[in-house]
């Protein structure tokens, strides 16, 4: 059975994720600093993806094992703030998680897929980094940071048929974009080339087409999901 | 003990295996850094996880390869497949 590990699966996107992908017969582990809010079927294992000794603790376990096909990097905070009025810590903490958390897990599990010569990586970025969205530039900045990283890790990986991709979902209702307004999710969505609200699902289908092997010449895209 | 030649010829056998699509001849002065290396990164890479799991299996000793000089053409253990048997051979005394 294929294994896939996705981080930040207590809530959200990563949850939904975490759990349909068990339904498609994938051996999943989900992990995150807290146990997911609601019903789970997958493997949870305590880590903090912002804490390289925990990345490296946790991965050490699939160092030498094959059978790893995916990493799917979804753990993310935000902060709906003027930077201005955004304490240093809170910048810090956004970088760490988003941005380097994603390097941590993806050079971890890097050893497993190089011998195998076989995966995907999937981080996650978001419509706020297209629009510039106010209130968001350290988020923002973290995102930016994950697209072009993953364009460069693809180019590195791409000789162990390795593929990296971002999947930069729209507005969707998590607790991430809870912050925004009415008024301002509706001038989003407006602004999209599909002009309606995305949903986890739709996250989920793009996510399924980049795990097909059909997906296998698909490396360092960003797939923007309701168009930009 | 193992001897620095041993390890040598293990990483020798593990580079015909890791280039068996691009035949070619290695030694211990084959470079695996820099402008004349013989192998791509990738190869290089599988290299050091196959390493990895040699040293810990039968020398019980962590082989750790990343630091900010590994890909160091001056100061690498990298160098060539000399300097990296070296190092492991090393290791077994520390």
């Amino acid at each position: 059975m294929k294994k896939i590990i996705v981080t930040g699966c207590s809530q959200g996107i990563g949850l939904f994720i975490s759990n349909e992908l068990v339904k498609l017969n994938y051996e999943v582990y989900g992990i995150s600093r807290k146990k997911p809010s609601s019903e789970f079927n997958f493997n949870y294992i305590e880590c903090d993806v912002s804490n390289s000794d925990s990345v490296k603790k946790v991965f050490s376990k699939f160092r030498r094992d094959t059978s790893v096909y995916a990493l799917v990097n979804v753990a993310g905070i935000a902060s709906m703030n003027l930077l201005v009025s955004t304490p240093e810590d809170t910048i810090k903490r956004i970088i760490e998680t988003n941005l380097l958390g994603t390097i941590y897990c993806t050079k971890a599990i890097i050893p497993s897929m190089i011998k195998s010569k076989n995966g995907r990586i999937i981080n996650f970025s978001s419509f706020a980094v297209r629009i510039g969205l106010k209130g968001e530039s350290a988020y923002i900045a973290s995102k930016g940071g994950v697209e072009a990283f993953s364009r460069s890790i693809a180019k590195e990986l791409s000789p162990a048929n390795i593929t990296v991709n971002t999947i930069s979902p729209s507005i969707i209702d998590t607790r991430l974009t809870s912050g925004l307004s009415e008024t301002i999710k509706k001038t989003i969505i407006e602004r999209q080339i599909i002009e309606s609200k995305c949903t986890v699902s739709d996250v989920f289908d793009c996510l399924k087409m980049i795990l097909s092997p059909e997906s296998k010449k698909l490396s360092g895209e960003i797939f923007n999901i309701g168009g930009v | 003990m193992i001897t620095k030649d041993k390890i040598s010829e293990f990483i020798i056998s593990q580079l015909k295996t890791i280039c068996k699509s691009d035949p070619q001849t290695f030694s211990e002065n084959t470079p695996l850094i820099g402008e004349q290396r013989s192998i791509k990164s990738v190869e290089l890479v599988e290299l050091l996880l196959g390493l990895e799991e040699y040293v810990e299996d039968n020398l019980n000793v962590k082989f750790d390869w990343s630091g900010d000089s590994a890909m160091s053409e001056r100061k690498s253990i990298l160098k060539s497949v000399d300097t990296l048997s070296e190092h492991i051979f090393e290791l077994q005394s520390k």
